[in-house]
């Protein structure tokens, strides 16, 4: 008899300390009810985080979690999915984390199609310091370091992953926990890497982007783009689309596990140098 | 011992041809070591190649000798390199109308080919068998002319040819790098999987791993910088797989990060940093002990560490293969540190020796719990008694853990009463190495009861080695292999007769000596410093050495 799953068994038991209202509080139950509805055991799945209010999601996460340093998420799960691919291995981070400091290791986690889930909390703002401008804030933006409005383009997450190959490319809100659950099982599914934009509201520092405003926003999509110049008119009209937005399947047996008869390793290390 | 050397320029395939002579001398079971200048820019210029070849049956391949015994050059650069160097300086063969070369010992011979005449001399000398090294002159280049050539060097050099000819050992030798002694010896100790980048001297290491890990299950990955190597390599130590990670100073910066993070988090990790001249992009090329100081406290932030110093190719083997068992122990950093030329040295020796040293330490995982299932009461930071924690790996049912670099209590969870923790937790993770079980803090031989002690590390191992052994019954030697804990009981008893110490280093600022300092203050201390990339040859060092030693020491070096 098998046990069926619940989001519950996906819980630590330790209660969040995010402020409420906080968009990240969805992500977590989003994680959490698609690894029980995919019966994934708790010990057999890795959660990694970064820094920031939303890399503290790996505390209250029941399987193993890693909490690693600011903006290396990717390069840790790299590390864990590559030497155990048995593992589900799902990294999570701000978009901070992600699109500031660690956005050199998103380019090369998209491009050696990491068979890893990367859900990132887009909130556009770093709110754990306490409401500084960030790479997807608007220009425009006011906030203490950018007093007269922010003048730096924000970052395209979606078109940056896409031009690094990406296999696929998802969007979610976390006033959405149905649509972001069924969002992150087709991520974990999907035989590569994949990269979850989620917009997560930072309700203290960044009043201007709450739930009103995504619920206004956002246009769902119930099919990934036929073409790369449908992915690119479909954010262009609207960079608040929400679905699978881009799916496509890339070789990927680097990653599967060998199963291969381990030689007499004397004699294997002497063929190497004689 | 027997030195040759061979000098020209950049393109007459100097190199192939001391590839050639290396095989073959490797082949009658000699150990030897090759030695290529590099101190002349790589476009244009000219390259040096030099060959010291062991007396039968040593295990061991001499250092670098100053003294050559035979040396064939193209141009008068050659010449005036190499007369100096000379036991008998009209051994020395070139082309025609070169000042200083004998007439007997010049041909006529073309700029291309000059290598292939070369290594017919250098063969006809040692008193190789034609053939032996005519085979593989044919199957690298066209045969006709270069045979020509070579027949003609190979009479000349049977001229000069040495009392007794060079014959076949039957010793079965093999030709490895520091570089591929660290590889061998982390594969021996369980290692599968290896993340890099690549920098130079350890780009072998990630090069090594990519043909030598897929056919044992494992496997290789370049990946965009060292910050992600070393993230990379904590997030397979922390899924349970055994990794290490490799680099050179600008790397080490970078990696700095990972390195406090591991320690914070008490996931396994083992770090090698093969010192090149530094600081920032410094000579990439060249050979400095200059890291150490930095090894010893790099990092934010007060955490345990273990530091290791190899102190031969062989060594290297050995040391990887105790880093990884003592960071599984443990649970915190262990350093190795080596240099440019231990990670680069190649040297022929027996492969009996590296098979020993591959065999010298069994796997052992540690405080890893790898299996299913464990005690509910389960707590991944409580330390057992005086021992490290259990850690439980993904995978084990029950043991699921969070790994934090924020402060944490013994659950793992972060935001705890800091005042309780810290009195606590990070008074065990900070003083948890303080004395480690390490068999051989260092290499010890010579005069156990000599006033005089010689200390070193690393590329400086031989030439200690040397010198002792060249003055029986005068000196001590101590190779240190553990530098952080410092082994202070051990080095006391090995120095308790030695009044004075000599401690040899590649840095400027007598590294190690400050590093030792606690072990040795009432000593009469001397050091021995050269920091200019290169490294000492035999003769050189002794020199300095008995420099030291006559008390004609400049106040430089004292």
């Amino acid at each position: 008899m098998v046990e069926t799953l619940t989001a519950k068994d996906f819980s630590n038991g330790n209660a969040p300390t995010w402020c409420p209202g906080c968009g990240d509080y969805g992500v977590l139950r989003g994680i959490q009810s698609a690894l029980a509805k995919l019966n994934i055991q708790p010990e057999d799945s890795v959660l990694v985080s970064g820094i920031g209010c939303s890399g503290k999601i790996s505390h209250y996460f029941g399987g193993y979690s890693i909490h690693t340093t600011h903006g290396r998420t990717l390069p840790t799960a790299l590390g864990i999915k590559s030497s155990r691919p048995e593992l589900t291995v799902i990294a999570a981070g701000g978009d901070g984390d992600g699109y500031g400091i660690g956005v050199g290791h998103l380019v090369h986690a998209a491009r050696r199609n990491l068979p890893v889930t990367y859900i990132v909390m887009d909130n556009s703002v770093y709110g754990n310091t306490k409401g500084q401008t960030s790479p997807t804030s608007p220009l425009g933006y006011e906030s203490s370091t950018s007093p007269e409005g922010n003048l730096d383009q924000p970052i395209n997450p979606l078109l940056l992953a896409w031009s690094s190959g990406a296999t696929f490319i998802g969007q979610g809100f976390s006033g959405d926990i149905k649509h972001l659950e069924d969002l992150i099982i087709k991520g974990i599914q999907h035989d590569g890497f994949s990269l979850i934009n989620v917009f997560s509201p930072c309700v203290v520092f960044n009043k201007a982007q709450g739930y009103d405003f995504y619920k206004n926003i956002i246009t769902y999509h119930e099919r990934p783009a036929s073409s790369p110049q449908d992915l690119v008119s479909l954010i262009a009209e609207n960079p608040f689309s929400a679905g699978v937005l881009w799916q496509r399947q890339k070789d990927n047996t680097r990653y599967h596990k060998q199963k291969s008869e381990e030689p007499d390793l004397l004699t294997y290390l002497k063929t190497r140098i004689v | 011992m027997k030195s040759i050397a061979l000098f020209g320029l950049t393109g007459q395939g100097i190199e192939t041809a001391g590839e050639i002579l290396s095989h073959v001398i490797q082949s009658l079971g000699y150990s030897h070591r090759n030695w290529r200048d590099f101190s002349t820019i790589i476009r244009g210029g000219h390259t040096s190649f030099e060959m010291y070849i062991a007396d039968k049956f040593d295990s061991q391949p001499p250092p670098r000798l100053q003294s050559i015994d035979l040396a064939v050059v193209w141009t008068d650069e050659g010449v005036e390199r190499y007369i100096p160097r000379l036991k008998d300086s009209s051994k020395i063969f070139g082309p025609e109308n070169i000042k200083g070369i004998p007439t007997p010992h010049q041909g006529n011979i073309p700029k291309l080919g000059f290598n292939v005449w070369a290594l017919g001399i250098i063969s006809g000398f040692l008193g190789i068998p034609f053939e032996k090294v005519n085979n593989e002159v044919e199957m690298r280049f066209r045969k006709g002319k270069n045979t020509d050539l070579f027949e003609a060097g190979y009479q000349l050099g049977l001229t000069v040819q040495i009392e007794e000819p060079l014959n076949d050992l039957s010793i079965e030798n093999a030709t490895i790098s520091g570089n591929d002694a660290l590889c061998l010896g982390a594969i021996a100790g369980g290692v599968r999987y290896y993340y890099g980048y690549p920098i130079t001297p350890a780009s072998e290491i990630l090069e090594n791993f990519f043909k030598w890990l897929p056919p044992i299950g494992g496997g290789a990955f370049q990946v965009e910088d060292e910050m992600a190597a070393i993230h990379a390599a904590i997030g397979c130590s922390y899924a349970g797989q055994r990794t290490f990670v490799a680099t050179s100073g600008p790397g080490l910066s970078l990696m700095t990060e990972g390195l406090g993070y591991a320690a914070a988090t008490e996931i396994p990790l083992v770090l090698v940093d093969n010192q090149r001249g530094g600081p920032s992009t410094g000579m990439p090329t060249k050979t400095e002990q200059s890291d150490l100081l930095h090894l010893m406290n790099a990092g934010h932030g007060e955490f345990a560490r273990i530091l290791l110093t190899p102190t031969s190719v062989l060594d290297c083997i050995t040391v990887i293969q105790e880093a990884l068992n003592l960071s599984e122990f443990y649970q915190c950093p262990v350093i190795i540190a080596l240099d440019l030329d231990l990670a680069l040295r190649k040297i022929s020796i027996p492969w009996k020796e590296i098979e020993d040293a591959i065999k010298s330490v069994e796997i052992d995982r540690g405080r890893t719990i790898m299996d299913s299932p464990i005690d509910e009461k389960y707590k991944r930071f409580e330390s057992a008694g005086t021992a490290p924690p259990l850690r439980t790996v993904p995978g084990v049912k029950g043991g699921a853990y969070v790994a934090s670099g924020d402060e944490h209590d013994e659950s793992g969870f972060m935001e705890p009463d800091f005042r309780k923790i810290r009195g606590s937790l990070h008074i065990r993770r900070l003083n948890k190495a303080n004395s480690i079980h390490y068999n051989r803090p260092f290499t010890r031989f010579g005069n156990h009861d000599s006033p005089i002690t010689l200390i070193g590390t690393g590329a400086m191992g031989e030439l200690i080695e040397n010198f002792v052994k060249n003055h029986p019954g005068l000196y001590q030697g101590l190779l240190i292999r553990q530098l952080a804990p410092l082994a202070k009981e051990e080095l006391a008893e090995a120095l308790k007769d030695s009044r004075k110490v000599i401690i040899a280093e590649y840095n400027a600022k007598a590294q190690i000596r400050t590093i030792l300092k606690e072990a040795i203050k009432d000593k009469h201390i001397y050091s021995l410093l050269r920091f200019d990339g290169e490294h000492f040859t035999d003769q050189e060092f002794q020199e300095e050495i008995l420099t030291i030693l006559d008390g004609l020491t400049s106040d430089l070096t004292k």
